[in-house]
């Protein structure tokens, strides 16, 4: 039941992210990717060979449905994500909001906590993303500048999605 | 077994983790040209590192095998030096042989002040018991009287006239002609000259009865005048008599040049010449 709950999941952030945020581009630079909201907020409960196996599907998925992607750039960078959003999760939230990593349920955290979990990551995923983008024509400077934008443009709606759609969930 | 499949469960997360990025990695190398070229370019240069290492390696361990090719290739280096070193001592007293030894730079030749002039014999006398040569060269190349004739073979005659373009020589064959000789490797001079007959034989006198000579000893230039270098060649020693009421050899010297086959000769140009004929000339001693 659960994978088929997080299946439609994916594609109706997938679905939003190609057709609605991909096109909300500022200066030819600042690209949104709202959609690493499902990736970030998936439950721990789900086991890491899983989570895993789910962040490659999904970083492929959306290689494909979006235009101007290197294939196996999501891929890749998904895969990345998840795996440092393991260890971040130590570090990041303190032991008070979760007695084991299974119980721990990410929208219940307060908001500041939950952003400050998940602004760390969204950012190495942005700069993994366009690093590896320019490969073979490389300026540090473009790369910089579109993970800057990308991950304050990207970080403000991941916000207000998260005030408005997680916000039901926080104690 | 079991340890290992335990081990391996252990890093599944990690081994998963990294054949995911390979195949995330494959994707992008794959399917897009811009990153393919730097993976290609990569990968090209990993290998070229890998094969440099490689040979490296095995240099390494072929260092033994190198250094005995090296002391071989050194020694045949060596022989050859001996061998060109003895040549080039040979061709002091027998240059210039062989054509390819004309070439020889002036660095190159013995340090006796003689110059080759290459020269043509265009008339040649035999018969006679006063012989001469015609030469093609005369003082507008450089020929000058006095100068020695001599063939590959040995020496040939001296010139004795010279026009602008032509100059005769006094052939070996010629009673006029004497020349100081020597037994090579012995310190004993004698007089060389022709006495008629039998073109192939020449006489040389003078040689003291106590020296140790032999048939078949090679007689060569004394060096005792500025017209022929010391110990160019001249012929072999056929026979020899002994004259005991003057105390001499009379020795019968079979000629190592063929006056009537030479064709090509050339002129000893002595670049002291003058020098050591004025010298002579103040102090009147050779006079």
């Amino acid at each position: 039941m659960d994978i088929l709950l997080y299946s439609f999941f994916a594609f109706i952030y997938l679905l939003i992210q190609t057709t609605l945020f991909n096109q909300m581009v500022l200066f030819s630079i600042a690209l949104p990717q709202v959609h690493l909201l499902f990736l970030l907020m998936l439950p721990f409960r789900i086991s890491f060979t899983w989570t895993l196996l789910i962040a490659f599907g999904y970083g492929l998925a959306y290689d494909f449905l979006s235009s101007n992607v290197a294939i196996g750039l999501g891929a890749f960078s998904s895969v990345l994500l998840v795996t440092l959003r393991e260890g971040w999760l130590n570090l990041a939230i303190p032991k008070i909001y979760y007695d084991s990593r299974e119980e721990l349920v990410l929208p219940s955290l307060p908001i500041n906590q939950l952003l400050l979990f998940i602004a760390p990551l969204l950012f190495i995923y942005l700069i993994v993303y366009y690093f590896m983008d320019g490969i073979g024509n490389f300026d540090l400077g473009m790369v910089l500048l579109k993970t800057l934008s990308g991950f304050i443009y990207t970080l403000f709606l991941s916000t207000i999605l998260i005030i408005l759609f997680y916000s039901g969930k926080r104690k | 077994m079991e340890r290992l499949f335990q081990l391996l469960f252990k890093l599944r997360n990690a081994l998963l983790f990294l054949i995911l990025e390979i195949i995330s990695l494959l994707f992008l190398f794959n399917n897009n040209r811009q990153q393919q070229e730097v993976y290609l370019t990569f990968v090209q240069d990993l290998a070229a590192e890998a094969q440099l290492l490689r040979t490296d390696f095995f240099a390494y361990f072929n260092l033994k095998n190198e250094n005995e090719k090296l002391l071989y290739h050194n020694q045949k280096l060596r022989e050859a030096y001996l061998k060109i070193k003895s040549e080039l001592e040979t061709y002091k007293y027998f240059l210039p042989l062989k054509p390819e030894y004309r070439l020889i730079p002036d660095s190159l030749m013995p340090k006796n002040g003689f110059r080759f002039i290459p020269c043509q014999v265009i008339n040649n006398t035999l018969e006679r018991s006063y012989n001469y040569l015609t030469l093609n060269k005369g003082y507008k190349n450089g020929i000058q009287k006095g100068m020695g004739i001599i063939t590959d073979e040995g020496v040939m005659g001296m010139i004795i006239a010279v026009s602008e373009n032509h100059s005769v020589a006094m052939s070996i064959l010629n009673k006029n002609f004497r020349l100081s000789a020597k037994i090579f490797g012995e310190n004993f001079f004698g007089s060389i000259s022709w006495k008629g007959g039998n073109p192939a034989y020449a006489t040389l006198e003078y040689i003291p009865l106590h020296v140790d000579i032999r048939k078949g000893d090679t007689i060569v230039t004394s060096g005792f005048s500025s017209i022929f270098p010391e110990g160019y060649m001249i012929g072999t020693i056929d026979d020899f008599e002994e004259n005991n009421e003057d105390g001499f050899y009379e020795i019968s010297v079979k000629l190592n040049s063929a006056p009537g086959k030479a064709w090509h000769v050339y002129a000893l140009a002595n670049v002291y010449r003058n020098e050591i004929d004025t010298l002579e000339a103040q102090t009147k001693i050779f006079q």
